[in-house]
């Protein structure tokens, strides 16, 4: 997806972190603001920290349990107290492994966080956060809410 | 005798029917031995409450709805099915979770199963293509018939569809009973879930 023809909230928010502390303590201030029905789509290259701003996301949530990269598994759901679905489409190869998700349903429990969240496209009605990771170099990365409810900032 | 397993939509329902089929089964009740219905939830104990209907011994096939309906709810209670069809070496049959609802009202009607984010799956009368979406987009001709949240029940009326009431419904082993012996026996390395979903991979 090319994220620069979403419809976007002007100006585009941004807010630049220098570490993965940062980026982690960036998904907390909106996992604070987390509810059920939330579909976050994050985009970012291998090693922009994706997962560190999910772990952040968690935190604020309320969860306890230690964040891991889902990529194996494709989805880990952490139930308690909000319901978190972390969800990783790297290695999703055919469209209809969507189905085997049940992200639908997903939202209905809780909040729902996607990795490779460009490869998604999510339908009418979800209230969706694209969130897009860019690295500027080395640790420090650019994070845009490039598409997100009026509402939302960082 | 056959079990019956849906665990599609907001309430799940079991039956036992007598097998094979006396003359008048599908008349409301006719063949039909004993049914549970319960709210779908996440402890839903389908060993515990199958074997108070029936001792696995006596079944002679059973019969799971396959969909659309709930993501978890499907594998929990077509997992089950075919556990107990591969285990008592039973013929697996699969039904129409859409086409049960439609089955329980006695004039034609809409069959809906509850789809997740407030939508609906529905299967209008005489179509063979389901649909998916909000109540709004419900066909209106015919009054319609399922197991909704109340929200999701408020919104379908919201949208100008008469729900019919329980009262003017028969029991969900007579639906069964209506479409068992025209189920197609399944395959048991080759059972499809008939999930639909909202989302969809752009380009």
């Amino acid at each position: 997806v090319d994220t620069t023809t979403l419809p976007d909230v002007e100006p585009t928010p941004t807010v630049t972190t220098r570490s993965e502390a940062e980026t982690e303590a960036a998904g907390e201030r909106l996992g604070r603001r987390s509810r059920q029905g939330d579909l976050l789509l994050l985009t970012g290259e291998l090693g922009a920290g994706k997962t560190a701003f999910v772990r952040g996301l968690a935190r604020g949530m309320g969860v306890h349990a230690d964040v891991m990269s889902p990529t194996f598994q494709l989805v880990r759901v952490y139930p308690e107290p909000l319901q978190l679905a972390h969800v990783d489409l790297y290695r999703l190869n055919e469209p209809d492994e969507q189905a085997d998700l049940g992200l639908d349903e997903l939202l209905d429990q809780g909040v729902v966080a996607v990795e490779w969240g460009e490869r998604l496209e999510p339908p009418p009605g979800a209230r969706t956060v694209r969130v897009v990771i860019e690295t500027v170099h080395r640790d420090c990365r650019r994070l845009r809410l490039a598409e997100a409810p009026d509402s939302w900032s960082w | 005798v056959v079990l019956v397993i849906d665990t599609s939509s907001a309430r799940s329902a079991l039956a036992l029917l007598e097998s094979p089929p006396r003359p008048g089964a599908g008349r409301a009740g006719v063949g039909v031995l004993a049914e549970d219905v319960f709210d779908s939830g996440r402890e839903v104990d389908l060993p515990r409450r199958a074997a108070a209907l029936a001792a696995p011994g006596r079944l002679s096939a059973v019969a799971v709805a396959l969909g659309p309906g709930s993501f978890t709810g499907l594998r929990v209670g077509v997992s089950y099915g075919l556990g107990l069809a591969l285990g008592l070496t039973l013929p697996l049959l699969g039904l129409g979770s859409l086409e049960i609802q439609a089955s329980r009202a006695r004039t034609p009607a809409t069959g809906l199963v509850e789809a997740g984010r407030g939508r609906v799956y529905w299967l209008a009368p005489g179509s063979e293509q389901p649909g998916q979406g909000e109540p709004a987009e419900l066909p209106r001709e015919a009054p319609a018939v399922g197991w909704l949240r109340p929200a999701t029940a408020a919104a379908v009326e919201g949208a100008g569809v008469r729900l019919l009431t329980e009262e003017e419904l028969d029991g969900f082993g007579s639906a069964a009973a209506r479409l068992v012996a025209r189920a197609p026996r399944l395959d048991y390395g080759r059972v499809a879930l008939r999930y639909m979903h909202s989302f969809a991979t752009p380009g």
